[in-house]
């Protein structure tokens, strides 16, 4: 009785707020319904008749969510996937109370969702998964998520509680998130990249899990892929990177960068641990498009009436950022570069962390630079300060997004293309502003 | 040419919150002035000589787990040579967790103090999981010893858990304006003993507060018996950094043209400055 109503309670205000036009109701309907009844994550999600997967870690939840989406549906499963990033227990909740009749009932084999770090163990004492994917675990957003060691922590209580029959699906590469898979009830299935030459040459400032795990000693790594990713094993311990399940042997990789790699190889480790049926295969994601604002590919008219074109590359947090400054490298014409910061609560109030970035490998790839959001000057500091030459490459710096995008197509010159770098709200507005789309 | 040494310390275990952002800007501003500079990293191997080497010193916040391996070789082995170079005039810059560790001890939620080296007279208590960190945008107004500066504030952003209490003897470094600096109580924020700052400034500081970092880099010139001298700067894009910043906390940018004393006094009214009564009845003569 009390579900019916939490369902009828929360459908009725996704109805009114797309009626009034505000929002794609992905979130509040979810609020609504869990006043109403507090363990309607729960009830909703036990119906569906394969069970639920949770995505989680600190970069690539969306990319890797969207191509399990696509592997579960080469395999013809049905399922309920929250591919508008709204990954809280009320964007869950939303998600599905959309999916589910008037009755509350959901009609699908699996539920697919990618979970927010900090809301999985709250998801996880609703939500009883089958599979358990996790990432990476990154330094991000100090302010909400706090430290990252603290964020594991949280993780590993809440993976205690998972039964034998669930399965884990872990990051190998990543030093903490391998070693919470040591010890627990539930399977493990193990990924990593596997392959030496893509070790890297240096080791970013923004590593932060180099103490192993179990004894807190300074980790020994034979190779380093970026950040605190690679082949590590503690001297002092003896703990060591457990054995890989699936390398990058053999493998396709559809999208550009080492992230994406990894990306990859999560959602075809996760089909291969649970045997899906026609889903189970290494070439599944040759033809993958990228997730909205993940290297999103957008044509724009310059003001000579000319295509352009553009891509929109998020970036929020140090690892991720230096990965898609890292990509900027793999397209070798002339670009112009829009970075937008802002400092709202998706974005992290917190903007210390722009120092972390290694900036330095922008300067020289750019051909111009536009600075923007609420604290452009926050990042016009930072790439002056990383040796942004003003005589050699124009840098613009204003506060207002529009403005940011029109001088950025001004700047665009033939051949050339544009690359927005933005942190999460910059990125929706700007989507908003380019292709008068709204997301959330 | 001048010639300085600036010592890093624990660039490794204290590396979180953008710190690093601070060296980035002291080794500019000095090296855009025909300055030389060398950072030299104090890890746990360092010695105290190495310390003792350096015209001045730098150490960031970090994560619990660093702290702690930080905490031991501090007391142990750093803590003296960085109370004896500090009485000597070296200036110094401690931010957050650093600062913490330079006052007598940390007292956790749980479990016993943490002895710290004691170069600032303060305490840091840590009231428990229930109280909520102090996180956010803060902007103070420096300490009137300090205010022969062009802009009478200092903005940043600060995330800490523990609350620190200024002793008897000790200085602010400024009086919070918006945020909750030491505590949250008294409106103090940081400390100040001889050339030494200790703050709750993440932000990184110093890029967007140029003064401090130059004033840093005029006492390390002083110290290291230089010509202390620094050609101005081009600093449009720091002060637009600055009032964006002090926007973000809620106060209105101050008019950097207008009679400067105007907001000091007003500041100094509401705040009972420790051991300041006379330099504040001077001011409200001038």
């Amino acid at each position: 009785m009390r579900e019916q109503a939490a369902v009828l309670a929360g459908k009725a205000a996704a109805r009114s707020i797309r009626a009034l036009g505000r929002g794609a109701a992905t979130t509040m309907p979810g609020q609504v319904a869990l006043r109403v009844q507090p363990d309607l994550l729960a009830r909703l999600a036990a119906q569906f008749t394969q069970g639920v997967i949770l995505v989680a870690g600190t970069n690539g939840k969306t990319t890797t969510t969207k191509m399990l989406a696509q592997l579960l549906e080469q395999g013809g499963q049905r399922f309920i996937t929250n591919a508008s990033g709204a990954n809280l227990v009320s964007g869950l909740t939303a998600i599905l109370l959309q999916s589910a009749d008037w009755q509350g009932r959901l009609d699908a084999d699996f539920g697919l969702f990618e979970v927010d770090e900090a809301a999985l163990p709250l998801v996880l004492r609703a939500v009883q998964p089958r599979a358990l994917l996790l990432l990476n675990l990154f330094r991000d957003q100090l302010d909400r998520y706090g430290e990252v060691n603290m964020v594991a922590d949280l993780w590993r209580r809440a993976i205690a509680a998972l039964p034998p029959e669930a399965v884990l699906i872990l990051n190998a590469d990543d030093a903490t998130v391998a070693a919470l898979g040591f010890g627990v009830a539930a399977r493990t299935f193990y990924f990593g990249l596997g392959d030496p030459t893509l070790f890297s040459q240096e080791i970013e400032h923004t590593a932060d899990s180099i103490y192993c795990p179990a004894c807190d000693a300074r980790l020994h790594f034979d190779g380093i892929y970026y950040s605190h990713l690679g082949v590590w094993r503690c001297p002092t311990c003896g703990l060591r990177q457990p054995d890989l399940d699936l390398d990058s042997a053999g493998k396709d990789f559809p999208l550009p960068g080492l992230y994406n790699r990894y990306n990859t190889l999560a959602a075809l480790a996760l089909v291969r641990a649970l045997g899906i049926a026609g889903a189970n295969s290494d070439a599944g994601l040759r033809d993958f498009r990228p997730a909205f604002g993940r290297l999103e590919e957008l044509t724009l008219t310059a003001p000579d009436g000319q295509p352009r074109k553009a891509r929109i590359v998020l970036a929020k947090n140090p690892t991720g950022f230096n990965q898609s400054l890292r990509l900027l490298s793999e397209y070798p014409g002339g670009k112009v570069v829009v970075l937008a910061l802002n400092d709202l609560t998706p974005d992290g109030t917190d903007v210390s962390w722009i120092w972390d970035i290694d900036f330095e490998h922008l300067v020289g790839q750019a051909n111009a630079l536009v600075v923007t959001g609420i604290r452009a000057y926050d990042m016009a500091v930072r790439v002056k300060y990383a040796g942004w030459d003003e005589t050699r490459a124009p840098m613009f710096v204003t506060e207002s997004l529009d403005e940011a995008l029109q001088k950025a197509l001004d700047l665009l010159a033939p051949g050339q293309e544009l690359f927005i770098l933005p942190t999460y709200s910059a990125m929706l507005d700007i989507r908003g502003l380019l292709r008068g789309e709204r997301i959330l | 040419m001048r010639r300085l040494t600036i010592g890093w310390l624990y660039p490794r275990l204290m590396g979180t919150y953008g710190d690093r952002g601070n060296i980035t800007a002291l080794l500019n501003r000095a090296r855009w002035r025909g300055i030389g500079v060398e950072v030299v990293q104090i890890e746990l191997a360092s010695s105290a000589r190495d310390l003792m080497g350096c015209d001045m010193l730098f150490m960031g916040g970090a994560q619990d787990r660093e702290q702690k391996i930080a905490a031991v070789d501090l007391r142990l082995r750093k803590g003296p040579a960085i109370r004896a170079a500090v009485a000597d005039g070296m200036p110094a810059l401690f931010v957050c967790a650093a600062y913490q560790f330079m006052g007598h001890y940390y007292r956790p939620a749980e479990g016993p103090d943490l002895a710290g080296v004691g170069l600032f007279d303060i305490v840091t208590h840590h009231l428990g999981v229930h109280v909520p960190r102090c996180i956010g945008n803060i902007a103070i107004e420096l300490a009137p010893a300090l205010t022969d500066w062009p802009i009478p504030t200092l903005v940043g952003f600060e995330n800490h858990g523990g609350r620190t209490y200024l002793g008897p003897k000790a200085t602010p470094l400024g009086a919070v304006i918006a945020g909750y600096g030491n505590n949250g109580v008294d409106r103090t924020e940081g400390a100040v003993v001889h050339n030494a700052l200790g703050c709750y400034l993440h932000g990184p500081v110093l890029p967007k507060n140029p003064h401090l970092a130059d004033h840093l880099l005029r006492l390390a010139l002083r110290h290291s018996r230089q010509d202390e001298s620094l050609a101005p700067l081009d600093d449009r894009l720091e002060w637009a950094a600055h009032e964006a910043a002090l926007r973000r906390a809620g106060v209105r940018p101050p008019v950097v043209e207008a009679e400067p004393d105007t907001p000091r006094r007003r500041l100094a009214d509401i705040l009972p400055w420790p051991g300041r009564p006379k330099e504040r009845e001077h001011r409200k003569a001038v």
